[in-house]
């Protein structure tokens, strides 16, 4: 098995009762945003620390604001530290925009696409991984509207990572909603995306709003499109850990285990086509 | 129109309906932020405060948590901490209207109580004790709160709207046993008493908690204070309230 071909499934509270009896085997990663953990203690702090010691686990960030309108709050990336630390995990990722202002939001907001945003985020993810002594992950995130926007979405990303030097997370959901949204090709998007830099990848469900706005919000299944998005990923970039996301309308765990398996069988896959090609 | 200003006026706009459209948006977008974050903050109030809300109608119940979100400037960014960030708006800026119940901030409080209780860290510097109090470091375990409050506010519900306060002052403790239940217990005055003077110390001698008791009750025999004392310890550190402190 190829060290990239790994399926995870973000973890949420809802689940800890029963994975802490057994977590199936073919979840082989979980995923926390570290805001929802590292001040828990009680019978959630013990159970998410049996978890973190029999499981590989990464962070996914959602308060760092690293596009954000005002400085970072150093003593929250110490303190992220030390959930990482603590717990021995090594990779975290962020979403590349910004969640608060003079006071948090606690959603994600689209950081304005200009040459100027490039330069301030570029620095801020310095200041962040000095800090965490760790490389930060950005992740393409969905938005609704672009004010402000001098440049694409795709040239925007594309530049920040460059200037930041940093790894992608690529969400291929994010990337089919953002088309539809904003009418772009999700082929070519993904095309322009740099192999090299990406990390792994998320998937997950979506809601249809209406038939040109759709509203990302981890609550249904996989819709087919995003499936076909995602087998058109790994021919253009190879094979990457992929993590399904599911916060709301949480199905019982072997009907999640449907997708955490086609993941896997998408995996294989395309793995078996290049090993003939070979 | 710098990136960071164009950001403020977003923000500002999601918090605030009634303000212009943030330049290059349109509403019916708009709309889905505000309903994405608006929804998302009132789920962390409504599930922190359940009792409270039940005293609102649905309608006047969005109205106070929208005042909330247009108003007050979060600065955790720990999602469950959501709920303090509440309790200190209702407590220093909120502005309170004839239909509010009286005691909107202590049963406010009370409720943030719990949900503390029930996720606060143990403190690597607390251990159970066993064995005899007498000589003992002590210290109010982290999993613990001693509160007073002049409502009852543990029996308002719905059908339970007390119009003024009890007779007595409501003393009581929250804490989490050994199988990380919140547990609460009601106190007379004087374990109260005893209690609040212990959570004003990181940890105290035991030896020095008599002595403050027997100054503090001068007229009463200090042999029946002391085996009082330490009767009421040892409860309260079999369920895990008072605790042994050990120094670094």
């Amino acid at each position: 098995m190829s060290e990239h071909a790994k399926v995870g499934l973000g973890l949420r509270r809802e689940m800890l009762d029963e994975f802490c009896q057994a977590a199936p085997e073919e979840i082989h990663f979980f995923e926390v945003a570290p805001e929802n953990w590292m001040t828990l203690g009680g019978k959630y702090g013990r159970q998410f620390k049996q978890l973190t010691q029999r499981h590989d686990f990464f962070c996914h960030g959602l308060s760092l604001s690293i596009g954000g309108p005002s400085p970072l709050d150093v003593q929250f990336v110490k303190n992220i530290k030390c959930f990482m630390d603590e717990h021995n995990i090594s990779v975290y990722s962020e979403h590349l925009s910004y969640c608060s202002g003079s006071g948090h939001m606690y959603d994600l907001m689209p950081i304005p696409f200009t040459e100027e945003a490039v330069h301030y985020v570029a620095k801020r993810v310095k200041q962040v991984e000095d800090i965490l002594e760790r490389p930060l992950i950005l992740e393409n995130v969905s938005f609704y509207v672009a004010p402000g926007a001098q440049m694409s979405e795709v040239e925007f990303v594309t530049a920040v990572l460059n200037e930041a030097n940093c790894k992608l997370l690529l969400d291929v959901n994010n990337i089919y909603v953002n088309s539809i949204n904003h009418h772009y090709d999700a082929s070519q998007f993904l095309r322009a995306m740099p192999t090299e830099r990406i990390e792994y990848l998320h998937i997950a469900g979506h809601y249809e709003e209406d038939t040109d706005l759709i509203v990302d919000t981890h609550g249904a299944d996989i819709v087919s499109p995003v499936w076909a998005l995602l087998a058109e990923c790994y021919e253009i970039h190879g094979v990457f850990p992929t993590l399904l996301e599911r916060d709301f309308n949480i199905p019982k765990t072997h009907i999640l285990l449907n997708e955490i398996n086609k993941i896997a069988q998408y995996q294989q896959t395309h793995l078996a086509a290049i090993s003939r090609r070979a | 129109m710098s990136f960071l200003q164009i950001q403020q006026s977003f923000i500002d706009y999601i918090k605030q309906v009634s303000l212009e459209l943030p330049n290059g948006t349109d509403a019916r977008r708009m709309k889905v932020y505000r309903e994405l974050f608006f929804n998302n903050v009132e789920g962390f109030v409504s599930g922190a405060f359940p009792v409270l809300k039940t005293l609102y109608t649905n309608e006047s119940w969005l109205v106070l948590v929208q005042t909330f979100f247009a108003k007050h400037d979060c600065q955790t960014p720990i999602f469950i901490e959501i709920a303090q960030e509440f309790l200190v708006f209702l407590q220093t800026e909120y502005e309170f209207n004839s239909t509010d119940p009286l005691f909107m901030l202590e049963l406010a409080h009370y409720e943030y109580m719990e949900l503390v209780v029930a996720v606060a860290k143990n403190n690597p510097q607390h251990k159970p004790i066993d064995g005899p109090i007498v000589g003992q470091v002590i210290c109010l375990s982290d999993t613990s709160k001693v509160l007073q409050y002049t409502y009852d506010v543990q029996h308002i519900s719905d059908e339970y709207r007390p119009v003024s306060p009890s007779e007595l002052p409501q003393f009581f403790c929250l804490y989490r046993d050994d199988e990380d239940e919140v547990i609460f217990l009601q106190l007379t005055p004087l374990s109260a008493q005893v209690l609040g003077f212990l959570s004003q110390y990181e940890a105290i001698n035991y030896g020095d908690l008599n002595t403050w008791l027997v100054n503090t009750y001068p007229d009463m025999d200090k042999n029946v204070l002391h085996q009082g004392a330490l009767q009421l310890l040892d409860e309260l550190a079999n369920k895990g309230v008072v605790k042994q402190f050990i120094l670094n």
